[in-house]
């Protein structure tokens, strides 16, 4: 038999949540849905899952969950919330939660999330795979940096050498307007002279 | 150095002397008539060769030929020391002989003299006068800096006594002849004292001989040498050399002095006064002392060179009491003006005049001076009627105008009482240049006095103000009392305020002064008004903080903003989801009704499915409203998320870098994350970048947000500042943070933002 505790400040949830159970003979489900009781109910009847909404008055249930962990070491937390449940796969990473649970999942893959979880597996989206992956290459962007069109003729007039008044004159701007643009450039490439700026666009390939 | 004023017995001692002197001199200048008749002797007798004053020897027949009999009833031969050149200088009778061999005795009248009674005697008697009164003025007025004006006295004295004793000189009486001598040269050594006293003054350091008691000791050999020359008329001639000599050497080392101080210090005052001693020397110079030296022989009386010299101990007078570089600057700007105009004005009627009337050169001179005299007067007239009855000053520098625009700028960016009534000191101080200027507050009720702003300690001076003249005192208005000057600043029911002026000399504000400080006390009020309603609602504020008891109107306000955003949020719901929401109903109605099994399952698994969207929508409202992650995971989950999201709706690639804050403020976080989504939809709605950068830098107490793109940017005045773009709403979060915002960004370039927050600085 699976003893399971929902935490939600939500009774309209709570109650639908607690009516998944209803005909599971492994499993019985209790409410609660003030967070103040908790370390009261854990020190007196543990529980051996914990399905914890995320958000709550005054309160979330990350540090619900902090706080259960901290008096009964074996409790499996699942956070259980109407939030994307990508956004706390950290969480899961940093081995603060046992598992993730969207409120509008079916019931079956909540029962099959929390039998897991008593078993000691995981289980989650593909889309996490992605995050693990994505957390050893951080800062790729999805899309390749691309310049306009007055930017990449600037240059490529950078690039053959030109001063900034020719380049003015080549593309009927005024010097000033030239220097605006390049400067914008040497930020967003982090150089400082032209040359870097140069190499550093040819590197990139924004320029043929 | 002398610094405090000549003792007021000593003061009655010179005047006596003074008095004595002068008096006595210009006894023998009236008791003996100046006639300078040259004579040379021809067979032991005195024959007239010229006439000094012809129309004279017309009236009493006696011409050029005619011999000299007796002078003073003194037969000439025992007279002929009294001219050893020559020269029969002056007499009360005189006995002469003509062609035809007739003895005519003559009493020498001064009124048949007029020419000579006016500049031995009527002229000299004018000045002594004159001086005796500026002498008395200056004493009583302690105008300027006291330690040159006690010199000032000392040389305005003794230029009037060389100047009387001209007439008595010329008779070569003895008492007369000392005292020209010893004057003449002891006003040129007194004025180079002044002139070392007032360097002093100015702060120009003074590069010349320091000793100026070897001067005075020069003086003192030139009173004994006049002495010797009465025991011995053979040093006559020597004598007259030698003190010439010595004259033309102090003029000439007055002038090193002032122009090589002025080489060095181009102040106003030296400018000013080389010209008022060069001026009044050049015709004794050109026409007197050069043509003496050079071939025996003047070009004009020495009396009659004197009289531009006369000018020097009024300029003088003048510098002293006007010693303010402003003063000089007024003063001497004003009056060119009203010379210009007036001898501008006065060849314009001349000219008229000329062309109407024919009258003599004479005539001519004498209209043109009474013209020019009358206008210029009329000018100065006007002037003092338009400062007492319109308020309206001659200014052409427009210093006061200037002052008054720098003190308001300044005060009025003064937001507490104090710090006001401090600035206010402070730029007074400098102004009026006085040495404590304080503002006190009046309690009308209990008639306490106390320092509204604590300078310093220096300022608790006793003051002899009674309540009477307190209260008596309006805004605006200014009273002088015997050390200070009172002037109010403001009232309200139970207290005034009053601005104390003082410094440590004798204490004197000048018209212009005076009305331009009425003007700033006008303006002051209004400021003292202002600032202290800023003051009480600052007050409110505080008090409303420390006691959570903010007052009504911030509760209005903040209610009112309130209801304006649940009333767009009420809207926004309204149209989407309950409509939608609504939809659902009508089909779960319908579908109790439905027959077919197959049907209801797929229906159920359709609305399930629109459910889920619904959520989906509501979620992102929730979101908007209240950022997701901030306060679970913490700011960089939250824009990490926020990136993601805009990635996904965006066709421009976001480059970003954020470093963790250092400081742990749930406002903060807040405030950047709603910055960085107001540019990111700004950046998807309007840019038409094809790429944004967004860089968080982590400061000690804040933060440094940089934000670019290269889309379509805009003009700043125009779109930018428009309510579509959220700027105005950025700019309020940030200044309400104390931060700063710099926008940049011209049409076609792109759009920079450059966001400082830092609370420590």
């Amino acid at each position: 038999m699976i003893n399971i505790l929902i935490i939600d400040d939500h009774p309209i949830v709570l109650e639908g949540s607690k009516n998944l159970f209803n005909n599971i003979d492994d499993m019985r489900a209790d409410t609660e849905k003030n967070p103040a009781n908790i370390p009261e109910i854990v020190q007196k009847t543990p529980y051996d899952v914990y399905l914890i909404d995320i958000n709550m008055p005054g309160t979330n249930g990350i540090d619900v969950g902090a706080t259960i962990c901290s008096l009964q070491p074996e409790a499996k937390i699942i956070l259980y919330t109407g939030d994307q449940i990508e956004d706390y796969y950290s969480l899961i990473v940093e081995k603060k939660i046992h598992g993730l649970l969207s409120k509008t999942v079916t019931k079956e893959r909540i029962l099959r999330t929390i039998r897991s979880t008593m078993d000691g597996d995981i289980i989650l989206p593909w889309s996490f795979v992605d995050f693990v992956q994505k957390l050893d290459q951080p800062q790729i962007s999805k899309q390749p940096l691309l310049l306009n069109e007055r930017e990449k003729k600037i240059l490529q007039f950078v690039v053959q050498g030109y001063t900034n008044s020719a380049i003015a004159l080549e593309i009927d701007l005024t010097p000033r307007t030239v220097e605006r643009n390049l400067s914008h450039i040497y930020h967003l490439l982090n150089v400082t002279t032209r040359t870097e700026a140069a190499l550093m666009a040819k590197e990139l390939k924004l320029i043929d | 150095m002398a610094t405090t004023l000549i003792p007021l017995r000593s003061f009655i001692t010179l005047l006596t002397l003074y008095i004595a002197v002068g008096s006595y001199v210009l006894y023998i200048s009236y008791s003996s008539p100046i006639i300078g008749i040259e004579v040379v002797k021809q067979d032991d007798r005195l024959v007239i060769e010229h006439f000094e004053y012809p129309d004279w020897a017309e009236l009493h027949e006696i011409s050029k030929g005619d011999i000299l009999i007796a002078i003073d009833d003194f037969s000439p031969y025992k007279l002929e020391h009294v001219a050893p050149d020559g020269i029969v200088r002056s007499a009360k009778t005189l006995t002469v002989m003509d062609a035809t061999g007739n003895n005519k005795e003559i009493i020498v009248l001064y009124h048949e003299l007029p020419k000579a009674f006016s500049h031995f005697f009527i002229l000299p008697l004018i000045y002594f006068l004159l001086i005796l009164s500026l002498a008395i003025y200056l004493y009583k007025q302690k105008s300027g800096n006291v330690a040159s004006l006690n010199i000032l006295i000392y040389f305005l004295l003794t230029v009037s006594l060389a100047y009387c004793s001209v007439g008595a000189s010329t008779q070569l009486h003895p008492v007369g002849s000392i005292v020209n001598s010893t004057c003449l040269i002891l006003c040129l050594v007194l004025l180079i004292h002044f002139l070392q006293k007032y360097f002093a003054f100015l702060r120009i350091p003074w590069r010349f001989n320091k000793n100026i008691w070897i001067l005075y000791l020069i003086t003192v050999c030139v009173f004994l040498v006049s002495m010797i020359e009465i025991f011995n008329s053979a040093f006559f001639t020597l004598n007259t050399i030698i003190i010439l000599l010595l004259f033309v050497a102090l003029i000439f080392y007055i002038l090193i002095i002032l122009a090589t101080s002025y080489t060095r210090d181009r102040s106003i005052q030296l400018q000013i006064l080389f010209w008022f001693i060069v001026l009044p020397f050049l015709p004794f110079v050109i026409f007197y002392v050069l043509p003496e030296l050079l071939f025996q022989q003047t070009i004009l009386s020495p009396s009659t060179c004197a009289i531009s010299l006369l000018c020097i101990p009024f300029t003088f007078t003048f510098m002293q009491v006007t010693e303010r570089l402003f003063d000089v600057d007024y003063y001497v700007s004003r009056i060119r003006y009203y010379v210009l105009f007036a001898g501008g004005m006065t060849v314009w009627l001349m000219i008229g005049i000329d062309s109407f009337l024919s009258i003599s050169i004479l005539t001519n001179i004498g209209i043109a001076l009474f013209i020019f005299i009358s206008i210029f007067v009329l000018l100065c007239v006007k002037e003092k009627i338009d400062y007492v009855y319109r308020k309206v000053l001659f200014s052409t520098n427009g210093n006061n105008i200037h002052f008054l625009y720098s003190i308001i700028d300044k005060v009025g960016k003064e937001i507490k009482m104090e710090d006001l009534f401090n600035t206010l000191s402070d730029q007074l101080m400098k102004q009026l240049e006085m040495n404590t200027v304080y503002v006190i507050h009046y309690d009308m009720e209990t008639e306490q006095i106390s320092l509204a702003n604590a300078q310093s300690e220096e300022n608790r001076h006793q003051l002899q103000l009674t309540p009477k003249d307190l209260h008596q005192l309006q805004v605006g208005s200014i009273k002088k009392f015997q050390t200070f000057y009172v002037a109010c600043l403001h009232r309200n029911i139970k207290t005034k305020y009053f601005l104390i002026l003082r410094t440590n000399s004798k204490i004197h504000l000048k018209k212009e002064e005076l009305l331009w400080l009425e003007l700033l006390l006008h303006y002051i009020d209004n400021f003292v008004e202002n600032t202290q309603l800023v003051e009480d609602l600052m007050f409110e504020l505080k008090q409303a903080k420390e006691g959570q008891n903010y007052p009504a109107w911030l509760h209005k306000l903040c209610w009112l903003q309130l209801e304006e955003v649940k009333s767009q949020l009420g809207q926004e719901l309204h149209d989407t989801i309950l409509q939608e929401q609504i939809f659902l109903i009508r089909e779960l109605d319908n579908l109790l009704y439905e027959r077919d099994r197959n049907l209801v399952q797929q229906r159920i698994l359709q609305i399930h499915q629109q459910l889920i969207t619904i959520n989906v929508q509501l979620r992102l409202y929730c979101e908007q409203l209240k950022p997701p992650l901030l306060q679970t995971l913490g700011l960089e989950a939250a824009l990490t998320k926020l990136f993601n999201q805009t990635e996904q709706r965006a066709h421009f690639t976001l480059m970003h870098s954020i470093e963790p804050l250092l400081i742990d403020d749930n406002e903060m976080s807040l405030l950047i994350y709603r910055l960085i989504q107001e540019m990111l939809n700004n950046a998807i709605t309007h840019s038409k970048a094809t790429y944004v950068k967004i860089e968080l830098r982590a400061l000690s107490q804040g933060f440094h947000l940089f934000y670019m793109d290269n889309g379509v940017g805009c003009h700043l005045e125009d779109l930018c500042l428009s309510g579509t773009m959220g700027i105005i709403g950025m700019k309020e979060r940030v200044a309400a943070y104390k931060g700063t915002m710099v926008i940049d960004s011209y049409p076609n370039e792109g759009m920079q933002f450059d966001i400082t927050v830092n609370k420590g600085g």
